[in-house]
């Protein structure tokens, strides 16, 4: 009878201290997740904003008036006149 | 009697038990009044110590242009500022910081030990700049996120887009005009913080809200505009010109596609030039549009049937007294039919055809076409040109605006007024903006054609075409305006500007100006050339009319309509083959019709006997010229080639032996 009463106030225990160590751990894993989520949010904001830089650096080297600049001065291109254009449909 | 013996174990039992009660209910009263009492007091408290709140710079939309390139775009900067308290040493901060920046170092060196504790060093430096500040880490010295405005293509419709302030305000152009809808709110992001200061995300996930600005997409073609900027710019400097204007339209629809004025200026560093180059000329300027105005004349009178084509009128060889003003042709004419009087822009022939019109039905016709009233393109500081009513006008006002004097027009009231007869007699609404699209690139509002109102007919407008097609023919004034291949149909104008200081006009400062569409048949591109004071020559026929050209000789290939002789061939290798979208509609193996009206491709006749040939030749309208006899060896245009009606096309035959 005492037996039984002792066995079963460990199991209890045992699972007492286990659910406590598991909430625990579940708390730590949840603030390390947050830490994550907050840099990766962070490291988005920066990337997006890159991204909008090179877009403008795209933008900017595709400007006509350094394409036209580029291929007449030094690619030494020129307009085709009419009877050199053939047109493919 | 024997004393009860007490029993101070049970005594000290409930004494403890009472002790420790009594801390359990100061404990529970503590936590009653912590957690239930002064509960939001203290969340709070608490939450200003975890939240840390990081203030987002409001975004700013972007203007494109209609095929989606970005002609304005916001980016963020860092600026610097100063904690003038914190700063520990002011002269090697002075130092580091002059040789990075380009600052006046004694204007920083009063910043720096003014011991406030906001001060800006400067503003929206480089991205580089920021680096090398940042690795000097510098006591006080700290830095803030802010937007600053792109212009990727510099002068690219700097006029029409405008720019901003220091405070992202739009002080100018589309900028101006939308600012409120580009700009999106201030707006803060909340987040927490551990012990130490770092960001951690706790129960709810910071997702940013989208700010609610909005992004322009304007009708503008990016490789239209810049083609017309360069070619004006080229111009203008060429003759020496004050300045100049050129608004490229799409008649049926009223879609500004370029606007440009000289001189211009570079968004970017807008402060650097002077102010008046920042005006927008093509909409903002009011000027005589001297022999331009001819092309309305004609308009209403043949609306009127006042006159015919084909009608003479004595032009008085070359002068022409009308009560106290004498009117002068440039050179002598003396009977002209009315096509004559425009194919030579004789101002004494409109003088007579306005007489016929009268001055309310001429009026009419003028207000119908816009002038004198804004054409509500959608960009600030519109003109709206001067057109008295008739009954203020001077016995020889009516001749005089007959030709385009004594009335002030602008380019986009030009342009729409033609793009009215280009299209069939609508007077279209001129736009810019084409569609306004939220942050995450959804339509909001777009914006559709719109008629004014129907000012000529059909047929009319039909008429006046043939006629400006005439003023472009060999021996008319516009000849310059022609590229290879097309059919113009425009007008010259040339007009003494009206002199401010002295009164009456000017002796040698003109306005040159040509105003036409392309092709005649089936425009697709109305343009207005206006050169501002040019030197050497101020014939309209002179100094705009090749500008006209070289503008439009590159656009219209641009816009698919290639020139008369251009060889067409059908793309042999059908890349996909699955998705044959169109059946060959062209009677000639090999080779598809273009598109434009009126236009067949010759065939390829060699080999032929001559009645195949013929039979092939049939009904194109060619005139058709044969040598020898035979089979077809030679022929002329070549197959492919883009032939008219009434065009020549010569074959040679031989025979086999």
């Amino acid at each position: 009878m005492k037996l039984r009463f002792v066995l079963l106030f460990t199991v209890s225990m045992l699972f007492l201290i286990g659910g406590s160590l598991f909430y625990v751990w579940s708390r730590i894993q949840v603030i390390q997740l947050g830490y994550e989520i907050s840099n990766v949010l962070k490291e988005e904001r920066a990337l997006t904003e890159t991204n909008k830089k090179l877009r403008v650096e795209i933008a900017t080297l595709k400007s006509y008036a350094r394409i036209e600049k580029l291929a007449v001065e030094e690619l030494r291109m020129a307009k085709p006149k009419p009877e050199q254009v053939i047109v493919i449909r | 009697m024997k004393r009860k013996s007490i029993n101070w174990f049970k005594v000290r039992i409930i004494f403890i038990s009472f002790l420790l009660s009594l801390c359990f209910v100061l404990i529970a009263g503590r936590m009653f009044q912590l957690q239930v009492l002064k509960k939001e007091q203290l969340y709070k408290l608490a939450a200003q110590q975890h939240h840390i709140q990081i203030p987002l710079v409001p975004k700013r939309g972007t203007v494109s242009d209609s095929k989606n390139n970005e002609l304005a775009v916001s980016i963020e900067v860092d600026s610097v500022y100063a904690d003038a308290r914190k700063v520990e040493d002011v002269e090697r901060t002075v130092n580091k910081l002059a040789s990075i920046l380009q600052i006046d170092r004694g204007e920083l060196k009063q910043k720096l030990k003014s011991r406030r504790s906001f001060e800006w060093i400067q503003r929206k430096i480089s991205s580089k700049e920021a680096e090398q500040i940042k690795a000097l880490q510098l006591p006080g010295i700290h830095f803030l996120k802010e937007n600053r405005r792109f212009y990727p293509n510099s002068q690219l419709a700097a006029h029409l887009v405008g720019f901003v302030g220091l405070d992202s305000k739009g002080l100018e152009g589309i900028e101006y005009q939308y600012d409120a809808l580009l700009n999106g709110a201030n707006h803060v992001m909340t987040t927490d913080r551990d012990a130490l200061g770092r960001g951690i995300a706790m129960g709810k996930v910071p997702f940013k809200k989208e700010d609610p600005y909005r992004n322009i997409v304007l009708t503008i073609d990016k490789s239209i505009q810049h083609i017309t900027e360069t070619e004006l710019g080229r111009g203008v400097e060429k003759w020496g010109a004050k300045g100049g204007m050129a608004i490229a339209m799409d008649p049926m629809t009223g879609k500004v596609l370029a606007m440009a004025s000289y001189p211009t200026f570079n968004p970017n560093q807008f402060i650097q030039y002077r102010s008046k180059n920042w005006r927008n000329r093509a909409i903002s300027d009011i000027f005589e549009p001297g022999s331009l105005f001819k092309t309305f004349l004609a308009a209403a009178a043949l609306e009127e049937q006042v006159v015919r084509p084909s009608d003479s009128f004595f032009c008085e060889n070359g002068s022409y007294t009308v009560y106290d003003r004498t009117i002068h042709d440039t050179s002598k004419h003396g009977w002209l039919t009315f096509q004559q009087i425009i194919k030579f822009s004789s101002n004494i022939g409109a003088s007579k055809v306005g007489e016929k019109m009268g001055k309310e039905r001429y009026y009419r016709y003028l207000s119908a076409f816009g002038f004198g009233e804004k054409t509500r393109v959608g960009l600030p500081g519109e003109g709206k040109g001067i057109v008295h009513h008739p009954r203020y006008w001077p016995p020889v006002a009516l001749d005089t605006i007959s030709f385009g004097q004594g009335v002030s027009v602008t380019g986009i009231q030009l342009v729409t007024a033609l793009s009215a007869i280009a299209n069939g007699g609508s007077l279209m609404k001129p736009y810019v903006v084409e569609k306004i699209l939220n942050e995450k690139g959804e339509v909001v509002q777009s914006f559709q054609p719109e008629v004014v109102r129907k000012v000529i007919s059909e047929e009319t407008a039909k008429k006046v075409t043939a006629l400006l097609k005439g003023t472009t023919e060999k021996g008319g004034t516009g000849e310059g305006a022609v590229p290879e291949g097309y059919e113009i149909a425009g007008k010259t104008g040339t007009a003494q500007k009206a002199d401010s200081l002295l009164g009456g006009y000017s002796e040698d400062h003109y306005m040159s100006g040509f105003i036409g569409f392309a092709p005649a048949e089936g425009p697709k591109l109305v343009l207005l050339v206006v050169i501002d004071e040019p030197q050497g020559n101020n014939y309209g026929g002179v100094v705009a009319a090749p500008i006209f050209r070289a503008i439009m000789e590159k656009i219209l290939p641009y816009l698919h309509v290639v020139p008369k002789g251009t060889t067409i061939v059908k793309n042999e290798i059908d890349l996909t083959p699955s998705k044959a979208v169109w059946v060959n509609p062209s009677p000639i193996d090999g080779v598809r019709v273009g598109k434009g009206a009126g236009m067949t491709v010759m065939p390829d006749l060699t080999g032929l006997s001559m009645r195949n040939a013929m039979s092939r030749m049939e009904g194109k309208g060619l005139i058709i010229k044969v040598s020898g006899n035979g089979k077809v060896v030679e022929q002329n245009p070549r197959p492919g080639t883009v032939v008219e009606k009434g065009d020549l096309c010569y074959l040679r035959f031989q025979s086999p032996s």
